[in-house]
């Protein structure tokens, strides 16, 4: 439509008419090459900055990234290419000392103040004469830790951690300055072990917080630290914590050794490192221990274990663990002896009952019905008379419903599970029994079953439990009674057989050399009998206390 | 990668073959396990319980004009021998149990045939048991299952047939039948006794045994040590035996009295009052009712024993064997009637006389017993067994021709009662 | 203490229950059976008279393990007696422990067959048992050490709580005739119980795998063989007690006619001869892993291969084979004859033989060479 339009009349035309070399053809031709050209020139950007950066590699030795000069604009430059379309590092240009300079630093991660107060300040009232960057540190930069790196693959790590990079013209040392303050959460009570008497702090996901709680609890310089890096490209560092007089001998070189082992490139969850330690992948039980709670690290330490943090995971690793040491709960300890002896046994108990019940049931009702009492065999069969399944496909069924259920409620949120529990309750309890499908004999058995796999201490040997059930059901339904005897010994077998750092899981609960550790394994015996530590572990140490060590090895 | 293995760039890839074989093995014997099958696996409502089994002669209780008809269906063609025995099993009858919460076990239990019971009877003849047994799977519809039998009848015309362990044979050598399953004899038929329905609604069987079970209490039955176990055990010894005996007349089920065995073969009953006599002198009783006549010949005193002490000892003095019985008894008065007066039992001189009568009377039934025991030469009385335990070389004398001893041994009976509550009411 | 690897030494009190675990096992339900009708009511004092008789043949297998410490007997009765009867007597003691395995095996899948079910063949318990025992013989030392450890401390619990209630029935008199006219039963009952005791043969291979710094060998072994007596006393004593000495000879299975003689009334249990069966299962298991693992381990040392585990995928068959073959009451008295005798040559003929010898031996290296 142009604007020649003096006879007020509308018509339709195409701009083509207009300006012939405007057809839609040809402008979709030209937009194709458009759409190429900017394609090339992008691609051609892409090639030049790699390759100003292979020519800056070319000179940096082994593998850095590349080699700092002493030209602040060239190492502006560099960094400029390792951070590109990196928005939140920032560069700050100063003068100090009569030259350029520049603060690198990653917004958010840095403590301003501590940037400006005590980095910033000194170095822009440094005087210009006789500027000698050392005795400067020594004398007049206040800030609290400062590094001078000349590697360029650590400066660029600095910066990731939170730490600023300060950059002088005509100076080839880098410095470092330790100013890292980031956002994370507060010492808060443990979500998954909560308990009555005992303390309530628990790990959070920052390292440093997590190694502070153990250091509270324990003021002994014989507890060391070693940080290692894991993960190529996350960097993620993991703490081993142990007793230098106590641990078990090898064990800390044992730990380093499958850590630094692991090549993978991110460490999001402690489970990636925790499957680094493990000897045994394929099996459902747990191999070693992870808590939120500081006192349970802390006695697993002093018992001559090793803990693992692992940063940005709430959870600390102890390894070796055993079966005896997965079901020692923190109550245990604030409940007088006698009360918690029995305690101890009824989670054995428990565990026995988690896996066994519902192959029992089959068992009996299908193969040995002689071995009800005849009263209970004849209500038995009046109620089973109504149902139409067979043993086993009834318990398969209840299974499977108790499954779906128990995954439907760990995902809901908080507010649905309330409904969700309702639905179950009818559902599986009531319903299925009013429907005729199951008896209610059966649904007594697995409210049973699912009530004593919840009574585990922890969590993930509750889990390997309820796997276990099926086939142990599948066993019970082809050799009644014989087979759940063969399954019992097929999972004692399986558990002595494994064997994590050295530790036989069940082995040392009933082992005769190891028996003064019964005391506190099967049950547990008032403070005053338990003087020796557990010989199970091989601490260096057998007493608890006196042996006046003192500040032995370093 | 296949089973067999590659000869690949290195040995691995046959060792890994050589894992998958072997694994491959054990899964098909894994499977074979699963899909060859549960054998054994029968539900809990598919099998028939049978509760209660009754064992008569072939041909009893047969009314001039029943149907040949009948028997013929019932029982089967043998191969070889005659018809000796007929088998009768109490089976279990599941009823609808209103389980779910409903109140509808009345009506069931209404309406669940005109006999009204938990147990119907299937019966059949033939000569081996094991065979009769089997063959009555013809008239049942689920397998029958004798884990939970409580209690066997024999009629009395069935062991005078050919004797006890014939019949017993099949009991002794299943696995599934129990040690402790109630025996009884009875005289007239002992199809009618598992037919009966008891009262109180129970499954006929476990009413049965546990009439057996009452034994401590009542002097009367005998039921110490007369399970189908022991019975084994006595007849392996080749000990004379006594099985309890059970009667059923117009619908009335009582046991009472012993029926006693010499060895294997039946020899008699005997009745209440020798039972009371061989418990008391094989200290077997719990607690007895011992009623003795008052001052005056109409009152009637029951003593109620408590606690007691009994030494029966042997003794071998050159060639006579004689026996020496003490008992001392401690209970309570249990009832003083006085017809026509009104006197209580509070002085201590009579509570004495009492004591004394009592004795008297204790005495004079285990002599009783023990008289009625020789006279049908029946060693219940454990005489034999003592000698043998306490003067083992006498014994080895003797007993080649013990059964002419027997009848003729003494027994010195020493008895002392105490009482020593009167109860609430002197 | 390096115990980061596996760990394959044993101290004297783990092998004190080890040996106890190998021979407290199947033949226990069996005893009656054998002994009774030899020995009457005097099975007890035959029971004694066994305890010590074997006790000194394992003492003198000890003391023939201290002369060469650091060695088991696959190198050092080669080295003794010459190269082809040192290994015919290893010979001997294979197939001892494969006859052993193979009459354990059957009795106990008859049994089970018998009593626990129906129709399942017993060649479906063997292969089951079968299974197991090799998963558990496939594993290295210390785990079978606490494996035997942990189910016999459990099964010999619980077979205990259930024998002991075999009391309600017992009855002092059928023990009591305190004469016998067959004193030459109980010594002959004496020696027919070996099956009972068989098991200690094992210190010959494990001897140089105990530390014996701590804790008295010859007292774990004692205690060992105690243990074996009292509970066969105890089993014994109840069995003639309940069912008499013409009871126990008319049983096939008296042990569990007893236990299946008390009724608890009341109470939720029945049928205990049940619970006792399966109670029993652990206890074969273990002795018969401990039984393969030592056949497989000693054929390792001798071929001189370096782990036992492909010899026991080896046996697999060989035991299964055997097993099923003993068919019929006979063939399995055969049997059970022949393992006695060949129990009895090797602990009482063969091996102080070879004991005194090498004393001998020992006796004139030293004289001769000082």
């Amino acid at each position: 439509m142009g604007k020649t339009n003096n006879d007020k009349q509308c018509t339709f035309g195409k701009l083509s008419d207009i300006l012939p070399e405007n057809n839609l053809g040809r402008l979709k031709a030209r937009i194709a090459d458009l759409k190429q050209l900017t394609k090339d020139s992008a691609e051609l950007g892409e090639g030049m900055f790699r390759i100003v950066a292979d020519l800056r590699a070319v000179a940096a030795p082994g593998d850095d990234m590349f080699v700092f000069t002493p030209k602040l604009a060239q190492n502006v430059q560099l960094l400029k290419t390792v951070f590109r379309d990196c928005d939140d590092v920032k560069f700050r240009f100063f003068k100090t000392a009569g030259r350029q300079a520049v603060l690198v630093s990653l917004d958010g991660m840095s403590d301003t103040p501590t940037l400006e107060d005590n980095i910033l300040k000194p170095l822009m009232q440094a005087n210009t004469s006789n500027f000698d960057l050392k005795q400067f540190i020594e004398e007049k930069l206040t800030v609290a830790t400062v590094n001078i790196e000349t590697h360029a693959n650590i400066a660029v790590e600095a910066v990731m951690s939170g730490n600023a990079l300060i950059m002088i013209d005509g100076i080839a040392d880098i410095l470092s300055a330790g100013a890292t303050k980031h956002v994370k959460r507060s010492v808060s009570t443990p979500v998954t072990e909560e308990n009555i008497r005992g303390p309530q702090d628990a790990f959070n996901e920052t390292l440093v917080d997590n190694i502070v709680l153990i250091r509270r609890r324990a003021k002994d310089p014989n507890i060391k630290i070693r940080i290692v890096q894991v993960g190529e490209r996350s960097k993620t560092g993991v703490a081993i914590l142990y007793s230098a007089n106590l641990v078990k001998p090898g064990l800390v070189e044992e730990v380093e050794r499958r850590i630094k082992s692991l090549s993978v490139d991110q460490v999001l969850v402690s489970k990636v490192v925790e499957d680094a330690m493990v000897e045994h992948p394929w099996t459902p039980f747990p191999q070693l221990e992870s808590t939120e709670r500081p006192e349970k690290v802390i006695a697993a330490i002093y018992e001559g274990r090793v803990g693992l943090i692992v940063d940005n995971t709430p959870a600390t690793i102890m390894v070796p663990c055993t079966y005896a040491s997965i079901m020692h709960a923190v109550e245990d300890y604030t409940m007088p002896a006698s009360v918690a002896c029995l305690v101890r046994l009824s989670r054995h108990i428990a565990a026995f009952i988690a896996i066994y019940t519902p192959a029992l049931y089959i068992a009996i009702v299908s193969y040995h019905p002689g071995m009800l009492p005849t009263g209970l065999a004849i209500s038995v069969a009046e109620l089973r008379a109504r149902t139409p399944f067979p043993s086993f496909l009834e318990a398969i069924l209840m299974e499977a419903l108790l499954e779906l259920f128990q995954e439907a409620v760990t995902r809901l949120p908080k507010k649905l599970s309330g409904a969700a529990s309702m639905v179950g309750a009818f559902v599986i309890g009531t319903t299925v029994a009013q429907a005729g499908l199951v008896n209610p004999l059966l649904v007594v058995v697995t409210a049973v079953t699912a009530i004593a796999s919840y009574a585990m201490p922890y969590y993930s040997f509750g889990l390997a439990l309820r796997s276990l059930r099926v086939p142990i059901l599948l066993l019970a339904a082809t050799l009644g009674l014989y087979g759940v005897m063969l399954g019992v010994i097929i999972v004692t077998i399986h558990l002595c057989s494994l064997r994590n750092f050295g530790e036989s899981y069940l082995g040392g609960i009933l082992d005769v050399a190891l028996w003064p550790d019964w005391k506190d394994g099967l049950v547990r015996l008032p403070q005053k009998f338990m003087k020796n530590r557990l010989i199970e572990f091989g601490a260096q140490d057998e007493k608890r206390r006196g042996g006046d060590t003192g500040h032995g090895q370093s | 990668m296949s089973i067999f293995g590659l000869s690949g760039a290195n040995g691995e890839w046959r060792q890994v073959g050589g894992k998958i074989r072997l694994s491959g093995i054990l899964l098909v014997v894994l499977i074979s396990i699963f899909i060859g099958g549960c054998w054994d696996r029968r539900e809990l409502q598919d099998r028939n319980f049978v509760l209660a089994v009754a064992i008569d002669t072939a041909d009893a209780g047969e009314k001039p004009g029943q149907s040949q008809a009948a028997k013929q269906t019932e029982t089967f063609v043998q191969p070889h021998g005659d018809k000796r025995y007929r088998v009768s099993l109490q089976i279990l009858r599941l009823g609808q149990s209103g389980r779910g919460g409903d109140g509808d076990s009345q009506q069931a239990g209404g309406d669940s045939g005109k006999n009204g019971g938990k147990t119907y009877v299937l019966s059949n003849t033939g000569q081996s048991l094991f065979e009769i047994v089997r063959d009555t799977l013809g008239q049942s519809s689920k397998s029958l299952y004798f884990e939970h039998i409580q209690a066997i009848i024999i009629s009395e015309a069935a062991v005078r047939q050919a004797g006890l362990k014939p019949i017993l044979d099949l009991f002794l050598r299943d696995a599934e039948m129990r040690w402790r399953i109630k025996m009884f004899i009875t005289p007239g038929e002992a199809r009618p006794i598992i037919e009966y329905v008891p009262p109180t609604k129970e499954a006929g069987g476990i009413y049965l045994a546990n009439i057996l079970r009452n034994h401590p209490k009542n002097i009367h039955v005998a039921g110490a040590r007369t399970d189908l176990g022991n019975i084994s055990v006595m007849l392996s010894n080749k000990q004379d035996m006594a099985i309890p005996r059970l009667e059923m007349t117009n619908n009335i089920v009582k046991s009472n009295g012993v029926a006693l065995f010499k060895k294997d073969k039946f020899v008699g009953y005997v009745d209440e009052q020798v039972v009371a006599g061989a418990k008391y002198l094989r200290a077997a009783e719990k607690s007895a009712i011992i009623t003795v006549p008052g001052d005056s010949p109409d009152e009637v005193v029951a003593f109620e024993l408590f606690l007691h002490d009994t030494r029966l000892e042997a003794h071998v003095d050159g060639d006579t064997i004689y026996f020496t019985l003490d008992i001392n008894m401690w209970g309570n008065l249990g009832e003083y009637q006085t017809p026509g007066k009104v006197k209580g039992a509070g002085d201590p001189a009579f509570v004495r006389r009492i004591e004394v009568k009592t004795a008297e009377e204790v005495k004079r039934i285990v002599l009783y017993g023990k008289d009625t025991c020789q006279s049908m030469g029946v060693d219940i009385l454990t005489f034999s067994s003592k000698l043998k335990t306490d003067h083992p070389k006498t014994w080895a004398k003797v007993k080649d021709h013990w059964d002419e001893l027997f009848p003729y041994i003494p027994l010195v009976v020493s008895v002392n009662v105490v009482i020593n509550q009167l109860g609430e009411h002197k | 203490m390096a115990n980061l690897e596996v760990k394959n030494k044993m101290s004297v009190a783990q092998f004190g229950v080890l040996v106890t675990a190998a021979m407290f096992g199947g033949q226990i339900i069996g005893l009656p059976i054998t002994l009774v009708p030899q020995a009457e009511q005097f099975a007890w004092v035959s029971v004694i008279l066994g305890g010590g008789v074997f006790f000194t043949a394992a003492w003198i297998m000890m003391k023939l393990g201290e002369l060469y410490p650091d060695r088991d007997f696959t190198v050092y009765l080669p080295e003794l007696l010459g190269k082809w009867p040192g290994l015919a007597v290893i010979g001997v003691f294979i197939s001892l422990f494969l006859m052993v395995t193979w009459l354990n095996f059957n009795q106990f899948s008859k049994a089970v067959a018998f009593f626990m079910f129906d129709r399942t063949p017993s060649d479906v318990i063997v292969m089951g048992m079968l299974g197991v025992v090799v998963y558990c013989a496939l594993q290295d030392l210390g785990t079978i050490i606490r494996v035997a450890e942990f189910t016999f401390i459990v099964s010999a619990l619980m077979m205990g709580t259930i024998w002991v209630l075999g009391i309600f029935n017992f009855q002092p008199e059928n023990l009591m005739p305190f004469w016998t006219d067959k004193p030459l039963g109980i010594l002959q009952g004496t020696i027919s119980i070996w099956g009972v005791y068989g098991g200690y043969e094992i210190i010959l291979l494990l001897f140089p795998l105990i530390d014996r710094t701590k804790g008295n060998l010859t007292l774990a072994l004692a205690a060992a063989i105690a243990f074996v007596v009292v509970t066969s006393i105890v089993i014994v004593v109840l069995t003639v007690g309940v069912l008499t000495v013409e009871g126990v000879k008319s049983e096939s299975y008296p042990t569990l006619v007893v236990v299946r003689s008390v009724e608890l009334p009341g109470t939720f249990i029945e049928r205990l001869e049940n619970y006792l069966l399966v109670a029993w299962i652990p206890s074969v298991f273990k002795t018969l892993a401990i039984f393969v693992y030592v056949i497989s381990q000693t054929m390792t040392k001798i071929w001189g291969f370096a782990d036992h585990r492909p010899w026991v995928l080896a046996l697999t068959p060989v035991i299964f084979v055997g097993t099923t073959v003993i068919d019929g009451l006979e063939l399995v008295k055969l049997v059970d004859k022949a393992v006695t005798w060949l129990g009895l040559a090797l602990s009482w003929g063969i091996m102080p033989l070879v004991y005194f010898w090498a004393k001998r031996r020992k006796r004139g290296v030293a004289s001769g060479g000082g």
